[in-house]
């Protein structure tokens, strides 16, 4: 399980969730009104689920998916925003973006619903044939004037990563499969809506990914020029995709984005507040950032760091015995010196520490990115850090 | 079989090796009235691609520019500011300036130097039962104030072996052999 929460975000701030819970739901008709009787963060007061975005490119439910999560976080007695309520504001506002909440759309979602936080779903790897895949990355993002992402986390399964004596693990059925995903997923968020730490178990994986998957190549600046907050912030702009899956780069930039929040030791940007930033600027990075975009990306998103790159390879596997293959390379300029501060190259192949017969094998793409994302984030921590 | 026949069969699995593909950098220039050591700032150009693989020469400039950043002798402009630069001095052909263009355009970017390349080479090849990647690249180095190359390089890497070719199997990944080639022409800039 790889799971990530933002631990700085209102961690001594507790509510009554049944208190913050009912005193809003009574004010609103049609919403949730499932008693909640445990503490719950003030940001779990009413959390709206957004549709699920599709990075597969594959086709899938996304609606079923949608309504699973919802009944799933019921399920948890997590208060909600009601969908019907959700779609009428989708529509009052024209909200077309899914894949990230903007400035404007977090300010509206908030005066309008009342909603706290919302919560912004991807379907990375689905796959229904036997064996099964499937592979989903959520985030929990406060909903208000600034947008902040609370928690992240992502999972994973392939039917037939872990057959055990005579295959008797082996999972045909596709939802059983799905089901494992979607419980490590929400677990983990109301483990984070829960305590005032949740999320904690991210690292354990980060430890092996930067033993086996770190950058094939790296330049590291010694500490950024310190940045105007505490922490640094950094936008991570969309990566420039020069491989043949589709969405790879998307799926790409989400694990990196949900490795830079585990670690904590940077403030990132939401993606969407950055998309929107672009868009209205029409910053068109074509070859990468150039220093005039990245004064922009400074003065627009008060951002310290502007972290890009590009996928060149991303390679799920298939069928007979094509292994999954990620490559790509980051950048990082820090706006402040206008001089790039990281520079990176990671590579990696699902059998690259394989040695006795399959194990250690990484079974898809998506797994393999995380890992080398994570990697990353490990070499990258002492720039952002700055100097001692 | 004579003991003459065997010394000479046994010579001759020695020898065999000796027809793998060799590593390091196939041939170099070093101007020798330049001071590499002055070099703060350089600029990678677009490679130019004479293979067949879509995008070869982008995936060969990245592991390059990265590379030779990982260094930290030089501080290798980022491409998004070559590419403004190029698109601000209007360069046709970014594979293949002339003079004046790296002039201009060293001067746009503040680079002491610009570095052009072609892959000449980026592909599978197989033999029998063997295949493996190879790769071919060439760069050359032209110093910003005057335009004229200063240091020149090429490499290849990866490619059926002997041992290969005996006993079949694949090579290595193409990262793997790039890096290995980049590597090379890294060491014949240093040396």
């Amino acid at each position: 399980m790889r799971c990530s929460s933002r631990r700085s975000a209102g961690a001594a701030a507790l509510l009554l969730g049944i208190a913050a819970a009912t005193a809003d739901a009574g004010a609103r008709e049609g919403e949730s009104r499932l008693p909640a009787p445990f503490l719950l963060r003030p940001e779990a007061a009413r959390v709206a689920i957004l549709p699920v975005v599709n990075l597969s490119g594959d086709e899938a439910p996304l609606g079923a998916f949608q309504q699973w999560l919802i009944e799933e976080l019921q399920g948890h007695r997590i208060p909600l925003l009601d969908d019907m309520e959700l779609r009428a504001f989708m529509r009052r506002n024209r909200m077309r973006d899914m894949g990230g909440l903007s400035r404007e759309m977090g300010r509206a979602l908030r005066e309008e619903t009342g909603a706290s936080a919302v919560l912004i779903s991807s379907i990375d790897l689905y796959v229904e044939s036997i064996p099964p895949r499937f592979a989903m990355t959520s985030r929990l993002v406060s909903a208000g004037d600034d947008p902040r992402i609370l928690w992240m986390g992502s999972a994973d399964r392939v039917g037939d990563e872990a057959p055990g004596f005579l295959a008797l693990g082996e999972i045909d059925n596709r939802i059983a499969v799905q089901r494992i995903v979607l419980d490590r997923i929400v677990g983990s968020l109301v483990g984070y809506l829960r305590t005032p730490s949740g999320g904690e178990g991210a690292m354990a994986g980060v430890e092996r990914a930067r033993e086996h998957h770190a950058p094939r190549s790296f330049y590291r600046a010694e500490g950024i020029v310190p940045p105007r907050s505490g922490r640094a912030r950094v936008a991570v702009l969309p990566f420039a995709n020069g491989s043949t899956a589709r969405r790879a780069a998307e799926i790409l930039t989400l694990h990196l984005i949900r490795h830079l929040v585990t670690a904590g030791a940077a403030e990132i940007v939401e993606p969407g507040i950055v998309r929107q930033a672009l868009l209205q600027q029409r910053i068109i990075q074509e070859h990468g950032l150039s220093v005039p975009q990245a004064d922009l990306v400074r003065q627009l998103l008060s951002a310290d760091v502007a972290l890009f790159g590009e996928v060149t390879e991303y390679r799920e596997t298939g069928a007979g015995t094509v292994e999954p293959q990620v490559e790509f390379s980051v950048r990082a300029i820090d706006t402040a010196s206008r001089q790039v501060v990281w520079s990176s190259d990671s590579y990696g192949e699902g059998n690259d520490h394989v040695f006795f017969f399959a194990a250690g094998r990484i079974p898809t793409a998506h797994r393999l990115a995380d890992r080398l994302t994570a990697a990353l984030v490990e070499t990258i921590l002492p720039s952002l850090e700055g100097p001692p | 079989m004579t003991r003459l026949s065997l010394t000479v069969c046994a010579l001759l699995l020695l020898a065999l090796p000796g027809c793998a593909t060799p590593g390091g950098s196939d041939a170099s220039f070093h101007d020798p009235n330049m001071d590499f050591s002055l070099i703060q700032s350089l600029a990678v150009l677009p490679f130019a691609n004479f293979t067949p693989t879509a995008r070869a020469s982008d995936r060969v400039r990245d592991v390059f520019m990265t590379m030779l950043q990982a260094t930290e002798s030089l501080y290798v402009i980022p491409p998004g500011e070559v590419a403004r630069g190029i698109a601000r001095v209007g360069l046709q052909n970014p594979a293949e300036p002339t003079a004046e263009e790296v002039i201009g355009l060293a001067r746009n970017l503040e680079a002491d130097v610009v570095i052009t390349g072609t892959v000449l080479e980026y592909d599978t090849v197989r033999s029998a039962s063997a295949s493996a990647n190879v790769i071919s690249v060439s760069v050359q180095m032209l110093e910003g104030q005057t335009g004229r190359v200063v240091w020149s390089a090429a490499a290849t890497r990866g490619g059926i072996g002997a041992t290969k070719r005996l006993f079949g199997g694949g090579g290595e990944p193409m990262n793997t052999v790039t890096s290995k080639a980049v590597e090379d022409l890294l060491d014949a800039l240093f040396k």
